[in-house]
């Protein structure tokens, strides 16, 4: 067991250090994550890739049936370097249950999204079943608009 | 080692190993059932006094338009608390089924529609409603007053007595909504209310000392956690494979959570509209309701309006998305508590299975609202399922 443990992460090893513009992805897993379907993204580019959306502050782990804030940041897609601090951002949350895209249902909570010095607040989030959710963030700055998705686990046993 | 590992699960002589890692973490998430939470908005929710006199109130038909209902006309100790009808009969016939209330302590929401934020709220509206109690507060304040045992039990709790005898102050019938309660001054509307509120926290203090648990299946659980093989036999082998089927393959699991088997909240299960029956939008009016409540959690008559009432009415969803969604109802002593949903359409709880066996199929005809998807995720149940499923639910009725 302790054999095969280290095997895998040096192989993340590799992975990681060969590949360095992928483990920039927002959508990419590091290997050494829990499975895919239960793993937070940490941060993820929008699909048009005009911006990357990342979580600064989240609480690990997320609490059960109780309301919780997340901090964003957003930053150019063409240059992550470029932290932008006007981005309008609209958030909602939900879970697919296997669907490829949209939500079998949403939270049973409307969040409020403040923004202070670049800092994206979204408070009043509210998970009320197990499993995956997804929180889409739609970001507008610049004349350009693009949805991020952002996976976040459920929940604290 | 993984291989040993997986050897020794399976050599296990109890159940454990028949249920997958998911399945047993939703199951010892479903007992043991904890106290119900505290609750801030009542000072007295759990003073024994307050119980005392709440249990009085409760069935006092004196209260009542025509001397003959109380709560417990409805909430009756021998249909676990409910009234064994479809629809709710007081003075007239309702349109909704009644609920249980044991269990109701661990809801943030009450009423099927969640109209009110607290228990002691939720009690308030009973009294008024016409089809229910019929009555009005200040006629069930003056009551209190002019009785000297529930005065004197109102008094040890919460202060004087406001003085209501002014005939021409204190009308002998008013509530919102009766010219009389308009032509009362402010402060005397307020005085009624304050008096009003507080018996309600009294009825609210007395409902949380009736217990919703425990059951067979907490014994079963308990038993689970501690590997003890012989106290497995606390329900029966169809009832096992209901529990398996309830915590992974029919994904009841999904919205009948936790330890009261339910996550508190509101979901459009598709339940067409019967023959004659009025379309009921919800929760889409409850939201509405409990926000423009005088009584909510926030309001001047809660103990905690800063508390996490706040939080629960300022990040309230859209109503939009809530039309024809109800509360999911707690499965504990759902076997003693027929009939079933909102409206009591289903006799029982075979009835019930084979709504949700059914899938799409079963809400064809006039949906109110959008039907949730999730609902999709419960699969085609066989009748052995079904059964299993029901053997099941029969083990969580308390003390038995
Ligand atoms: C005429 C029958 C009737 C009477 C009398 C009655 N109830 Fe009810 N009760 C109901 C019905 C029906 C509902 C559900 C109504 C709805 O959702 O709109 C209900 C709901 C409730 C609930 C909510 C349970 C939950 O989980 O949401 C509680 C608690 C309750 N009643 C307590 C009381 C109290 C206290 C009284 C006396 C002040 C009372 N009831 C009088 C029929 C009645
Ligand atoms: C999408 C959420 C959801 C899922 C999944 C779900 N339920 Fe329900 N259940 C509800 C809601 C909401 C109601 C009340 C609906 C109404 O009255 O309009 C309900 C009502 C019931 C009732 C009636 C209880 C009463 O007191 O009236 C029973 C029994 C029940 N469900 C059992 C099950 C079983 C067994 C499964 C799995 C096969 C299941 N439910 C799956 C949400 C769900
Ligand atoms: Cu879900």
């Amino acid at each position: 067991m302790h054999r095969a443990r280290s095997a895998l992460l040096l192989v993340a090893l590799i992975l990681f250090a060969s590949v360095p513009a992928v483990a920039q992805m927002g959508d990419m897993k590091m290997p050494m994550d829990k499975p895919a379907s239960t793993a937070l993204t940490r941060q993820a580019y929008t699909t048009n890739r005009a911006f990357l959306v990342k979580i600064v502050s989240i609480p690990n782990p997320i609490p059960y049936e109780k309301y919780f804030k997340l901090g964003l940041e957003v930053y150019d897609g063409g240059d992550p370097s470029k932290k932008i601090s006007d981005a309008q951002v609209k958030v909602a949350a939900g879970m697919r249950h296997g669907m490829s895209s949209g939500f079998m249902h949403g939270m049973q909570s409307t969040p409020k999204v403040d923004v202070q010095n670049g800092v994206v607040t979204v408070s009043g989030m509210y998970f009320h079943m197990q499993g995956p959710w997804t929180l889409a963030t739609t970001v507008t700055s610049g004349g350009k608009e693009g949805v991020a998705y952002l996976q976040l686990p459920c929940c604290a046993q | 080692m993984l291989l040993s590992a997986l050897v020794g699960n399976a050599a296990l002589p109890d159940d454990r190993s028949t249920y997958s890692r998911d399945e047993l973490a939703a199951i010892l998430r479903h007992s043991p059932l904890p106290p119900p939470p505290a609750d801030p908005t009542n000072r007295f929710a759990d003073s024994p006094r307050a119980a005392a006199l709440g249990r009085v109130l409760f069935s006092e038909k004196n209260l009542s338009a025509n001397g003959a209902i109380s709560c417990a006309s409805c909430h009756q100790a021998s249909h676990g608390f409910a009234d064994g009808r479809a629809l709710a009969k007081g003075l007239a016939v309702g349109s909704r089924h009644t609920p249980t209330i044991l269990g109701a302590a661990y809801n943030h929401w009450y009423f099927w529609d969640g109209r009110t934020d607290s228990q002691w709220s939720q009690a308030l509206q009973p009294f008024e409603n016409p089809l229910e109690i019929g009555s009005d507060r200040t006629f069930i304040v003056r009551s209190v007053a002019r009785n000297d045992e529930l005065r004197k039990a109102y008094q040890a709790l919460f202060g004087a007595f406001p003085s209501v005898d002014d005939r021409a102050r204190f009308p002998a019938h008013a509530r919102p909504g009766s010219h009389a309660w308009g032509a009362m001054r402010a402060e005397d509307r307020d005085t009624i209310d304050r008096a009003y509120s507080n018996l309600g926290k009294a009825i609210e203090a007395y409902e949380r000392t009736l217990p919703a648990g425990p059951a067979p299946f907490d014994r079963y659980v308990a038993a689970l956690r501690a590997g003890d093989a012989a106290g497995e036999s606390a329900i029966s082998p169809a009832a096992k494979r209901g529990v398996k089927l309830f915590a992974g393959a029919a994904n009841c699991e999904l919205c009948h959570s936790g330890p009261t088997f339910s996550d508190g909240q509101f979901h459009n299960i598709g339940l067409p509209l019967l023959p004659g029956e009025k379309a009921d939008p919800g929760r889409a009016r409850g939201i509405a309701l409990v926000r423009a409540d005088r009584f909510n959690g926030i309001g001047p008559f809660s103990d905690d309006p800063a508390g996490a009432a706040k939080d629960r009415l300022e990040f309230l969803p859209s109503p939009a998305t809530q039309v024809g969604a109800f509360k999911t109802p707690s499965l504990r002593n759902v076997a003693a508590i027929a009939p079933y949903m909102h409206d009591g359409r289903f006799a029982t709880l075979g009835g019930v299975l084979d709504f949700y066996a059914k899938g799409k199929a079963a809400s064809r005809g006039r949906l109110v609202g959008v039907r949730e998807t999730t609902v999709d995720l419960v699969p085609h149940l066989s009748s052995r399922q079904k059964a299993d499923l029901i053997a099941f639910l029969r083990t969580l009725t308390r003390g038995n």
